[in-house]
């Protein structure tokens, strides 16, 4: 920050000498101003379009100068798309209805690099300020489930949803092979059903929850959950893979019956959290936490906590732990946000220290309503979650029954204090929010505005920026800016500590059959 | 023995009860040419196929008697040899090219008889100039006139010196000029090669001068067989073909009816009543109205239904039609003359609408394409005559139909199906089916074309008393149907129109180079000042004759 | 000259290669490759604005109707024109298809225009095709140009004597479509009589050895053409065949996912 005002100095201070007229405008963006380069002189960082970011604070209503430039500081920040990339055509997913299209994000533990790895099976690596493409390639027949850099930026890591389910370990110059190491001999190896099923790439083998530890080795569980002749079957298991590509830890010992999505490293690295569900035929394996959390000690792998909770009856008849699932070493917590609605915070033990009914169902006249609990997060002291649209429980669901009322908890981000649970501060919306990032330098939440919630308006597509700093208590006040996309965004989003941030966003039905929008990525300042 | 011989030959088809040829006995010597004639069905065609073999390789019947070719049985010859006795000419030239070059074409039947390639490029030049053609090797016979198509492939099917040549309906689509070039080609070949010819035509006034001998057949037996130079008028095969609604040559007909020697009937005309005006005879008359001052002057208050001036037609570079000036009123029969290539379906295609061209239309236009079976798509003749008014919406369909079918004398054909009809019929049923819809323009594109002339006439007949109001326009290359049917005629040459006219002015001032070949009786009436008509017609308008008149009316 | 039995291989080449491609880019370029004979032929201009007009519309007719019409799911709205939509599904369906039929076509009509039919029965004998096969091939391909015409022609003799609209009385207007045929197929039927009746009276013998003014001699050119067509040709099928295993749950083989990948999206 020094240096930036120094060189601020010295750009004023060479601003007379400069014969040309100013060209462009000055755009405040977050902690600083984005201009031409031809008005910003020597200083800032270069980014597409030739334009410079210099990094500078700057308060409302201040009449700020860079460069040749100067001009009074709006009340919010704008938030800038830098570069788009495209990642071609995936409308005939989009009008099948289902799921949007998987897509993986990264930025280079640098901020230099971004790695995308999109549906249709393209790896791609991009310069993070100026889009520029170096290195490309496709995976033939597959899904790019994760991308992940190694912690020293050195390797990429790829996962794939694919009959083989490789985990490769890439070189992120040439995207060139270093090891891979087939998931399918693991989980077995199962073959796409025909290509027009609706969740016919989701039976497939994959590698989930790609994690670099810091010692060079690789967390990865590798997955499948598909049917044989008619009967559904699970295999899951962790794994710690040694650089090179050596199974070094490996839980269960045999793959389970049983799915364990979205692990949750600490950030201390000594546990991985995983949510157990059982998505297959006859009946769930008793010594798993199916519905629950399952703790596991790094890089060992062993087995350090579990916990479950009860169904919510009558309206649910199990309780279900997707991506709002956490640990904190520092905090000592795990945080455990459930599909009903329900917010548990435990100790590494596994025993509950706090539990709140976020969105846990409720009367609205005579229909229960609730919100699910879709993400969660540790972080400093603070638990995080992100809450769904008001949905009407499971076991009250009709055909044509819509939620009389919105939940008070609904498209909200919720910060509490993880020791003990009390509600920080909240922000709700209107739009159906989804994923939460913390930028590395823990300063700022993500949450992308994604599938349209109660009314029509399509300009809140793209991303919420919330600032976690000591600061107001307030919601409202905490939303620094907004990053706006065409079409809904989805849950995969990633940022960097100079406050970038990558957004996917994938088509939209018209309703009369068209689409709206593009499958692409967008990196905004 | 040399030539071909039949001993008692026929044959009887898979299905029949009776034999459709039996107790045929004929021997065509080296150097003859005999024409075998007959009703339409009485076999021809069957006897034809069973004298080169084809019958009996290819069909599943039972062949009678005996059948020799230079004394060979051909159904026990290999093919490679059989190809160098006979030779075998069909309807259609086009239809029985097989090659894609002159060349090709010609060395075919050598090769199938194993003849060297040195063998048979020496013979192509040969081949060529004995039938009077003049090609390019290389040429694609597809690109050759009707005429030299047909003469193509009389050299092709004898190539492999065959020394016998049987030819079925060689000149039917050929204009009058194109069959008698091969005809008198054909006569050639037979003096200059030895060569046997046994040729079935029922066009026996354009083949007469070249005969040797006549054959008729009839119900599948041969009922005689004359030599041409003795059937003089007054010999009783006249009076048999007539009997057979077979055509008698003009003059010879009319001398026979006389009883006058052939020369002496320019001289009867010439002197008999009904010179210059109106002849007795009905139809005679109409027509000799039709072609007089007085209806031509009435005709120019009629409404206009063709105009065009200057009207020019061409595919690419090729100039098909060249500024032509017309004017076609309600009430004409008209008759567009012209050789093979004139131009005159281009102008039909135009009138029709099927090509583009600048020129104004007035009326409802139907056309009758030159292949009839092209126009019948209805299961049976009833829908086919219902078609044009049920689909005009027309309130008496019934009526229209049974009007279109007595007019074209189609009553009891009603209920079969277009396609099992003789060739006359369906042409007839096209006709009728055109004429149902009320056209105010009727175009048929030469309607003798592979046709019985007998056919032709009944129907023109019925198609000038039906069409009294509307325009008939029709293509052709027989000249007598133009003169007896039409009251105007325009001749096209090389895309121009170079005359237009009442038929007797027009072609009684014909230039000699134009392929249109004026019939010797129908010459002679317009040299004797009158209206050309059917030596029937002729003879009972001057029945002066020792002899009753023949034959059918 | 390229000898008539590489022009069968070509033609059946296209053949094969119009079933197995599915991409309507891959049948494009075949398309076009068909194309490349027909103009090494020098095909008369009038025939060629034909051809594209007659190419154009059945393509487009195809499109348009597939596109309008297409009712599997998913599909995804192209043009959306009040309460007619464009379906991208069916405007692919469609021009696979009509790309498909017009590449056999152009290869057929290459074939029959460029080759007379006694040497295509001597490519085909000498290949051992059956003697009826062959004559029947034969006839067909020669009457191709001519059928064309005959279909042409009856269809304007039906215009001027009226036409049932489809709306008022479909019945009535298909069979007649179906009746349409009927002289065309009496007249082919009697075309191919004459032509078998000529061959016949001309000493063809299908069993016997033949003299031939010109062999049928394959040069280095045909040994080229077959070779490279023909490697192009089983490629594409084994690459076919392979990728129907792959997705038929046969055979899997990892290391092939290049070539399934490469099926899926190009071929």
């Amino acid at each position: 920050m020094l240096l930036s005002l120094l060189l601020l100095a010295c750009a004023d201070d060479a601003a007379p000498t400069s014969a040309a007229a100013p060209t462009g405008e000055l755009v405040f963006v977050r902690d600083g101003v984005l201009l031409p380069r031809a008005d910003a002189g020597p200083q800032g960082q270069p980014t597409s379009g030739d334009r410079v970011l210099v990094e500078t604070p700057w308060t409302p209503g201040a009449d700020v100068a860079v460069g040749r430039l100067h001009d009074i500081a709006p009340v919010k920040p704008e938030c800038v798309p830098l570069f788009t990339v495209d990642l071609g055509d995936v409308s005939r997913l989009v009008a099948m209805g289902g799921e949007a299209p998987d897509t993986a994000l990264a930025f280079s533990p640098d901020g230099r690099w971004l790695a995308v790895g999109s549906y249709r099976g393209e790896v791609l690596v991009v310069d993070a300020w100026s889009g520029a493409v170096v290195a490309r390639q496709t995976l033939s027949e597959a899904t790019v489930k994760q991308v992940a850099w190694a912690p020293d930026g050195s390797w990429l890591a790829v996962s794939e949803q694919s009959p083989d389910a490789f985990v490769r370990v890439l070189d992120p110059g040439t995207l060139g092979e270093r090891w891979s190491l087939r998931l399918a001999d693991i989980v077995e190896q199962s073959l796409p059903p025909d290509g027009e099923d609706l969740y016919g790439i989701y039976t497939l083998p994959a590698g989930f929850g790609l994690s670099p530890l810091a010692d060079g080795s690789l967390l990865v569980v590798a997955g499948h959950s598909w049917a044989v002749d008619g009967v559904r079957r699970n295999r899951f298991q962790v794994l710690r893979l040694t650089d090179g590509g050596a199974i070094a830890a490996r839980w269960p010992d045999a793959p389970a019956s049983a799915t364990f999505l979205n692990p949750a490293v600490s950030e201390d690295e000594r546990f991985v959290a995983l949510s157990v569900g059982f998505s297959a035929d006859g009946d769930p394996p008793a010594d798993l936490p199916v519905g629950g959390m399952q703790l596991l000690s790094l890089p060992d792998l062993k087995p350090v906590a579990a916990a479950t909770a009860e169904p919510l009856e009558p309206w649910f008849h199990e309780a279900r732990l997707w991506a709002g699932l956490a640990v904190s070493g520092a905090s000592q917590r795990v945080l455990m946000g459930f599909g009903d609605g329900r917010l548990q915070l435990r100790d590494l033990a596994g025993q509950l220290v706090a539990a709140r009914d976020t969105g846990a169902p409720i009367l609205a006249g005579e229909v229960p309503i609730h919100v699910g609990i879709g993400w969660g997060a540790l972080h400093a002291g603070q638990a995080l979650v992100v809450t769904s649209p008001t949905r009407i429980p499971w076991g009250a669901a009709a055909p044509d029954l819509r939620p009389p009322s919105a939940h008070p908890a609904e498209n909200s981000l919720q910060v509490l204090d993880a020791a003990d649970g009390a509600l920080a501060w909240s922000w709700s919306g209107d739009h159906s929010l989804q994923g939460l990032t913390i930028s590395p330098d823990g300063d700022e939440a993500i949450v992308a505005a994604g599938a349209r919630s109660a009314d029509e308006r399509r300009d809140l597509f793209g991303a919420l920026v919330f600032d976690l700093g000591p600061g107001p208590a307030g919601g409202a006040e905490r939303l620094r800016t907004t990053c706006s996309t065409e079409g809904p965004a989805l849950f995969t989003h990633a940022a960097t500590a100079d406050g970038r941030i990558a957004l996917v966003e994938a088509p939209e039905p018209t309703g009369t059959g068209g689409q709206r929008g593009a499958y692409r990525v967008t990196v905004f300042r | 023995m040399k030539g071909l011989s039949l001993v008692e030959a026929g044959y009887r088809y898979p299905s029949a009860t009776a034999p459709a040829v039996q107790g045929v006995s004929l021997q065509v010597a080296p150097g003859e040419v005999v024409l075998l004639t007959g009703p339409t069905g009485c076999g021809k065609s069957t006897l034809l196929r069973l004298a080169c073999g084809l019958l009996q390789r290819h069909g599943q019947g039972g062949v009678l008697g005996r059948v020799g070719l230079d004394g060979q049985d051909p159904a026990t010859l290999a093919p490679r040899v059989r190809v160098g006795r006979v030779g075998f000419v069909g309807q259609e030239p086009a239809d029985q090219l097989v090659a894609g070059t002159v060349a090709d074409e010609l060395a075919f039947a050598m090769e199938s008889a194993g003849q060297s390639g040195a063998e048979i490029d020496a013979a192509l030049g040969p081949l060529l100039a004995s039938v009077g053609l003049d090609l390019a090797f290389d040429r694609d016979p597809r690109t050759l006139s009707g005429g030299q198509t047909q003469r193509l492939v009389v050299a092709a099917a004898l190539s492999a010196g065959a020394g016998v040549l049987v030819a079925d309906e060689p000149i039917a689509q050929l204009d009058p000029r194109g069959a008698t070039d091969l005809l008198a080609g054909l006569r050639t070949l037979a003096r200059d090669r030895q060569l046997a010819v046994l040729l079935v035509e029922h066009r026996l006034e354009a083949c007469w001068p070249f005969l040797d001998r006549v054959v008729v057949m009839d119900a599948g037996r041969l009922v005689a067989d004359e030599a041409r130079r003795d059937i003089v008028p007054g010999h009783p095969l006249l009076g048999t073909l007539r009997g057979l609604g077979l055509t008698v040559p003009g003059v010879l007909d009319l001398a026979d009816r006389w009883g006058l020697a052939e020369a002496e009937v320019a001289g009867r005309l010439r002197t008999a009543p009904g010179r210059g005006e109106v002849t007795g005879e009905k139809a005679v008359a109409a027509e000799a109205a039709a072609a007089g001052r007085g209806e031509e002057a009435a005709a120019a208050d009629r409404p206009v239904r063709v105009r065009a001036e200057g009207l020019r037609f061409s595919y690419g570079d090729d100039v098909v039609l060249g500024g032509i000036d017309l004017c076609l009123r309600a009430g004409e029969r008209v008759a567009l003359l012209g050789g093979n290539g004139a131009g005159k379906s281009t102008l039909l295609g135009l009138i029709e609408g099927r090509l583009r061209g600048r020129l104004s239309v007035h009326g409802r236009v139907v056309g009758v394409p030159q292949d009839p079976d092209l126009a019948l798509f209805q299961p049976s003749v009833r829908d086919e005559l219902a078609h044009g008014p049920l689909e005009a919406g027309h309130a008496d369909v019934a009526g229209t139909v049974a009007w279109a079918a007595g007019a074209l004398s189609l009553d009891p054909l009603l209920d079969r199906p277009p396609h099992a009809l003789s060739r006359g019929q369906r042409l007839r049923v096209a006709v009728a089916g055109a004429l149902s819809c009320r056209p105010d323009l009727l175009l048929l594109d030469e309607p003798t074309s592979g046709q019985d002339h007998d056919q032709v006439e009944r129907m023109m007949r019925a198609l000038t008393a039906a069409l009294v109001e509307g325009l008939l326009l029709f293509a052709t290359h027989d000249v007598d149907l133009a003169l007896r049917h039409a009251t105007r005629v325009l001749v096209l040459h090389r895309g121009r129109l170079v005359a237009d006219g009442p038929p007797r002015t027009v072609l009684a001032s014909l230039p000699a180079s134009l392929p249109i070949v004026v019939p010797p009786l129908a010459a002679l009436c317009l040299d004797a000042g009158r209206a050309p008509a059917t030596a029937a017609e002729l003879a009972a308008a001057v029945s002066r004759g020792p002899r009753p008149a023949g034959g059918p009316p | 000259m390229i000898d008539p039995r590489t022009r069968l291989f070509l033609v059946t080449a296209v053949g094969v290669l119009a079933i197995c491609l599915e991409q309507p880019g891959a049948l494009g370029a075949l398309v076009l490759a068909t194309l490349l004979p027909l103009a090494v032929l020098r095909v008369p201009g009038v025939w060629w604005r034909r051809g594209v007009i007659g190419v154009l519309t059945i393509v487009w007719s195809t499109v348009l109707s597939q596109g309008l019409f297409y009712a599997e799911q998913p599909r995804v709205a192209l043009v959306e024109l009040g309460p007619l939509v464009l379906w991208r599904e069916g405007v692919r369906w469609g021009l696979v298809q009509s790309l498909r039929f017009v590449a056999v076509s152009l290869a057929g009509l290459g074939l029959a225009v460029s080759t007379s039919p006694d040497r295509l029965y001597a490519a085909m004998l000498r290949l051992r095709v059956p003697f009826g096969l062959a004559l029947m091939a034969t006839t067909a391909l020669r009457m191709v140009p001519a059928v064309g015409q005959e279909l042409w022609t009856v269809r304007r003799a039906r215009a001027a004597r009226g036409r049932p609209a489809w709306r008022r009385a479909p019945w009535r207007w298909l069979a007649l479509e179906v009746g349409l045929l009927r002289p065309v197929v009496a007249r082919a039927w009697r075309r191919a009589h004459a032509l078998a009746e000529s061959l016949d009276a001309r000493g063809f013998d299908p069993l016997a050895p033949r003299a031939v003014r010109r062999p049928l001699r394959m040069g280095a050119l045909d040994g080229g053409i077959v070779v490279g067509v023909g490697l192009v040709t089983a490629t594409v099928v084994a690459l076919r065949v392979l990728y129907l295993l792959y997705v038929g749950e046969v055979l899997y083989v990892p290391a092939l996912r290049g070539v399934y990948g490469f099926v899926r999206g190009w071929l």
